[in-house]
């Protein structure tokens, strides 16, 4: 059976990325295949505090593969920084879009600039070995995670849509958290109670944390989105703070129902186990519980968030900006987004408690522990 | 500025009051990790900081966090396989789509605004170092629940043998697999929320599937969810062998 789902998954897989490696003609750009490269020093720079940065000159002659060029030979030069700051590095076999210069023929040699490199067969090869895993390794789970990252995917798609389309970023964030979260939820466990505490219990928790940055932002002084990554020119002011708290709703949305998860599954069992638990030993059990999990959790918010700012702190101690100028403009938003996710994390726990010991409790005796 | 402390001041209040001993000894960890993080933006050479920031970190999250025992030991050993070989997967793909750097679209960081790109600091290795400091806080995860629940299973059917336990693990991996997985990806659609504004706006699809900005987010992202589902069949061998006295490379019995 899993020669079977194997054989299939690497037929499937072969096939597709045969074809994003040879879609060539599905591109109006021209784009080349790398035969040859030569390659010469061109020299030393020195950068600040004796760092030096070594350049490359690559003669390079590619193969053009689409367009009127098809089948004639280009030479390209490309210069490159040793770091591959802004630079790059290309190697035989690489497939580059190029502009090719039209005063040249075939027979004089004709000469193309790269603007870019072809990088979707490599999407697609990483893509596909996800996938791949995630039938193989993890059986209908993994399938039901493979459907829901892609409903999330069409979810996400709609919400850009709709705020290019002139809706409220905040609203769109606050709709698409509770879309989200209960789609997902309803996947895992289908709709019962379990999943309507979990449900409480994660907007609960995302609703604080949503309050707390608004308050932070609005009260507190202006933020510089100056250096904000990718941000759409032009902004105001109250624009980019409603996309920055709605990168946190986001952002902590995942790990708080993650953690929503585990707690109310734990506080009904316990509640199944023992209907007439009292609620300090509830709180004693999920504690330990949510206790357990939570370091790890954090640490997984940590590193997912701040890791990606390893390159920016580099470049810019390199060119003397001091830290906590780095802290203050480049690294403020990935910080913050962290430390109100890991807040999110440690405030689900009780609300998590408190849904299930309330919800479960009410529906089994009428009462109100 | 005022927002980062107040926030640090809530979580460190929140840690202390609301969480157990475990979360308060998390500040610590967390307190080093940071320190890991900022020893590899110091950048000495990118590779070998790196790998040692991987042990340091997983010494500090497993035996520090959480306590030395046969379930720690073996979420170690079953982490360190599985960086390994993510490391060869990161560096293959790294090398032949060029993720390293930083991309046209990142406009405010460009040698006209002083920030100068001659480094002397490889900044592919760096972008290997990035991704595997990405994936190594949600494998560890992924791990040390396995090896936990398989712990209890293990302890309350001695009967059971190192194949079974290897499929329970399999089992426990897999239930937890889908909110791993819905973590990592909310956390990055969080983080490049604007960038997909600007794909949505200003790219066509060919431009920005092929676009090195659009590429370091999804490669880093599906390499997360690649460390997660690959650690779970390694975590449950591991784990199998070791709670039934057995070392890793013996012969079943």
């Amino acid at each position: 059976m899993f020669i079977i789902k194997l054989a299939a998954v690497l037929i499937a897989g072969i096939v597709i990325l045969l074809f994003t490696a040879n879609d060539y003609s599905l591109y109006k750009t021209d784009i080349a295949k790398i035969n040859n490269i030569s390659q010469v020093s061109a020299g030393t720079v020195q950068g600040l505090d004796k760092i030096k940065e070594h350049y490359y000159t690559q003669h390079i002659t590619a193969k053009v593969m689409n367009g009127t060029h098809k089948g004639d030979t280009v030479t390209i030069t490309n210069k490159y920084g040793k770091s591959q700051v802004y630079t790059e590095k290309y190697e035989k076999g690489d497939k580059v879009f190029v502009t090719i210069h039209e005063n040249g023929s075939a027979n004089t040699g004709l000469t193309a600039n790269i603007s870019g490199m072809k990088r979707d067969t490599m999407v697609v090869f990483v893509l596909l070995v996800l996938i791949a895993l995630l039938v193989l390794i993890g059986g209908k789970q993994g399938i039901f995670t493979v459907l829901s990252l892609f409903i999330n995917v069409i979810l996400f798609y709609i919400m850009l849509r709709s705020y290019n389309g002139g809706v409220n970023v905040l609203l769109l964030a606050i709709v698409m958290s509770i879309a989200f979260s209960s789609i997902i939820l309803i996947l895992i466990n289908g709709w019962n109670r379990h999943t309507a505490m979990a449900l409480a219990a994660t907007l609960a928790a995302v609703a604080v944390i949503g309050v707390i940055s608004t308050l932070l932002i609005f009260l507190g002084p202006d933020l510089n989105y100056a250096f904000m990554d990718y941000m759409p020119e032009p902004y105001t002011q109250t624009g980019a703070d409603l996309i920055f708290i709605s990168e946190i709703l986001m952002g902590g949305l995942g790990v708080i129902m993650d953690i929503a998860v585990t707690i109310t599954a734990t506080s009904s069992e316990l509640i199944l186990r023992d209907p007439d638990i009292s609620r300090g030993a509830l709180m004693r059990s999920c504690r330990q519980v949510g206790d357990d999990i939570t370091g790890a959790m954090i640490n997984v918010v940590f590193f997912t968030n701040v890791a990606a700012v390893m390159p920016l702190f580099i470049i810019s101690m390199r060119n003397g900006i001091g830290f906590t100028t780095v802290m203050n403009n480049n690294t403020f938003f990935e910080v913050a987004r962290f430390l109100t996710g890991a807040i999110g994390i440690i405030i689900t726990i009780p609300l998590s408690i408190f849904a299930a010991s309330f919800v479960l409790k009410r529906g089994k005796r009428g009462e109100r522990a | 500025m005022i927002m980062l402390l107040v926030l640090a001041a809530v979580y460190i209040a929140a840690s202390l009051f609301i969480g157990g001993d475990k979360t308060a000894k998390s500040l610590v960890t967390l307190v080093t990790n940071a320190l890991i993080l900022f020893a590899i933006e110091m950048g000495f050479d990118p590779l070998s900081v790196t790998a040692i920031a991987c042990v340091l970190v997983s010494l500090m999250t497993l035996f520090f966090q959480n306590e030395v025992n046969v379930k720690t030991r073996s979420a170690l050993i079953s982490v360190f396989i599985v960086i390994a070989i993510m490391f060869g997967f990161i560096f293959f793909v790294e090398l032949h789509a060029n993720l390293q750097g930083f991309p046209i679209g990142q406009f405010e960081i460009r040698e006209s605004n002083g920030y100068s790109g001659d480094i002397g600091c490889d900044m592919t290795l760096m972008e290997v170092a990035v991704m595997l400091m990405v994936i190594i806080g949600a494998i560890i995860d992924v791990a040390l629940s396995v090896t936990s629940g398989l712990y209890e299973i293990a302890e309350n059917n001695k009967d059971l043998g190192r194949k079974d336990l290897f499929f329970s693990g399999l089992s426990i991996g897999k239930n937890i697999l889908s909110s791993s997985i819905n973590t990592l990806f909310f956390i990055f659609i969080a983080e490049y929320f604007t960038l997909f504004i600007q794909f949505t706006q200003y790219y066509t699809f060919a431009q920005m599937i092929n676009s090195k900005e659009f590429c370091q987010q999804v490669i880093s992202i599906a390499v997360s969810g690649i460390g997660c589902v690959l650690i779970i069949p390694v975590v449950s061998a591991v784990a199998a062998s070791w709670y039934r006295g057995q070392s890793f490379f013996s012969r079943r019995k």
